[in-house]
């Protein structure tokens, strides 16, 4: 999988890359920190359709639902919602 | 000036010193109002700023008098701000690649946009230095509205962004060589002396820029520090000096500022534009507000429709251009118009071109055009984006559900997103 990846002059840089199902996803690391995750719009794959601010401990959190998603008797500091 | 601060404080109830505080408070106060009216309609400040000059200014309803000593020294060093926090922004690496990369795009852009203005200046019989001054004010886009505007938007991810970013990175460099030659036509410098005083301004930017971009440690640790208020007062007592220095040269004080901020770079750069930030805010509302102060209100309906027709002409110039640089960039058509839709915003550079203009011998008008013109396009810019945004979402909505629709419904979503009209 080839991650794109692009100066963003005076902002920061922006990682990009295509997925099979054929959406494109990313992330823009801006210089003060902040990180945007940003899913690109379905029939437009330059033009971002959704863009969410993260700060460093959400990113982390983020971070870690994606590598390991928790079970349903999931860590502390998760609210469970019973189906 | 009072040496004790006792008997300062005491005599404040009485006399200059309270009507001062009383009239700045109101101002900054005032200030603050029109940048919360701005940010809640997600529009720049700026222009807010500029009629609230106009409207304290000698000639306006309500003038300003004892305040404006602050006010004086304030846009100076607002200016001084606004410079540096962009040279702080852009690391000479990224400066010297942006222009490599847009060098073709970035000189369409020049010659489109600088055009109408010098075109307008000689049919108005305002002489070759207005030409090149106005030229000016109409090429450059902004960089603090545009930048701001994508990010608030959430298009930092966009394709054409780089593209944009890049152009923004190229007009500023020109800025560098432009600022000190206009410098030098408007103080109506000899021939030799003018010369002499670009190719100094010149030799200053390439050297400042080898420096950067070859020892950037040395710099670094010059200037840094541990302690946040002494890298503060380090870095805007510089950027001051190098400021002050050039204008004794007759050299641009703007450009100094840019280089001594572009000399900086990595953490120190970010601690520094960190700190800075609030200062530049409330110097550059400042700096927006004097010149707005500058200008008589009665000079405006006169040049309102020029002004108008300027801004339509280079709002559609900057389209074109940026339809050429997105063509270079490979971007699809609705790419290409984003690119230029998003420069067309013009803001602090071409006010600092009017500002400069202003204090010398061009036309009277000329204040009051640029003026007009900034503040059509400052607020006109930001729209255009923002409408074309709505435009590409809805659209985009109506086609990503007839996709979903003819595929045979969505591939596993349980809810439907409801249509909120963007």
């Amino acid at each position: 999988m080839r991650v794109e990846e692009t100066l963003l002059p005076g902002v920061g840089i922006s990682y990009e890359f295509r997925t099979a199902a054929g959406r494109q996803i990313g992330v823009v690391a801006r210089r003060d920190g902040t990180t945007e995750l940003v899913v690109y719009a379905e029939d437009d794959p330059e033009y971002v359709a959704e863009s969410v601010m993260l700060q460093s401990d959400e990113r982390a959190t983020l971070v870690e639902l994606l590598t390991a998603p928790p079970g349903p008797s999931g860590p502390p500091g998760h609210t469970q919602h019973p189906i | 000036m009072h040496a004790d601060p006792g008997a300062w404080l005491a005599a404040g109830a009485a006399g200059a010193v309270g009507q001062d505080l009383l009239e700045l408070g109101a101002v900054f106060f005032g200030l603050g109002l029109l940048g919360m009216v701005a940010h809640r309609f997600g529009l720049s400040p700026v222009p807010l700023y500029l009629v609230a000059g106009l409207a304290f200014g000698d000639h306006g309803p309500l003038p300003l008098a004892a305040g404006e000593r602050f006010i004086d020294v304030g846009a100076e060093v607002g200016g001084v701000l606004l410079l540096l926090s962009l040279g702080l922004e852009y690391s000479a690496t990224e400066l010297v690649s942006g222009v490599r990369r847009q060098l073709p795009s970035g000189l369409v852009d020049l010659v489109l946009n600088a055009t109408p203005g010098a075109a307008l200046a000689l049919l108005l019989g305002w002489g070759p230095t207005a030409a090149v001054a106005l030229a000016g004010v109409t090429y450059v886009s902004s960089s603090g509205i545009v930048a701001k505007l994508i990010a608030d938007v959430g298009h930092l991810g966009n394709r054409e962004t780089p593209v944009v970013l890049s152009l923004l990175v190229f007009e500023d460099l020109t800025m560098a060589i432009y600022l000190p030659v206009l410098t030098a036509l408007l103080l109506g410098l000899g021939w030799v002396s003018a010369t002499t005083s670009i190719l100094v301004a010149l030799g200053v930017v390439v050297a400042s820029l080898f420096v950067a971009l070859r020892f950037p440690q040395a710099v670094a640790r010059m200037m840094f520090s541990p302690n946040d208020e002494v890298l503060l007062l380090r870095v805007l007592g510089l950027a001051l000096l190098a400021a002050g220095l050039a204008q004794q040269l007759n050299a641009s004080a703007a450009v100094a500022a840019f280089l001594v901020g572009l000399s900086l770079s990595g953490e120190i750069a970010e601690g520094a534009y960190t700190l800075l930030r609030p200062l530049r805010d409330l110097f550059a509302a400042i700096f927006f507000l004097f010149f707005g102060l500058q200008i008589d209100p009665a000079t405006i309906p006169e040049v309102a429709p020029l002004a108008g027709l300027l801004a339509v002409v280079t709002a559609v110039t900057k389209i074109a251009s940026g339809w050429w640089a997105g063509g270079r960039s490979a971007l699809t058509p609705r790419g290409r118009l984003r690119v230029g839709i998003a420069l067309i915003p013009r803001g602090e550079f071409s006010i600092v071109i009017a500002g400069l203009a202003a204090t010398t011998s061009v036309d009277a008008r000329f204040g009051a055009l640029a003026a007009t013109y900034v503040l059509i396009l400052a607020v006109a810019g930001p729209l255009a984006v923002r409408m074309a945004e709505l435009q590409l979402t809805t659209h985009r909505r109506k086609a990503v559900r007839s996709q979903r629709a003819r595929r045979g419904g969505a591939v596993g979503s349980p809810t439907e997103r409801e249509d909120h009209g963007g």
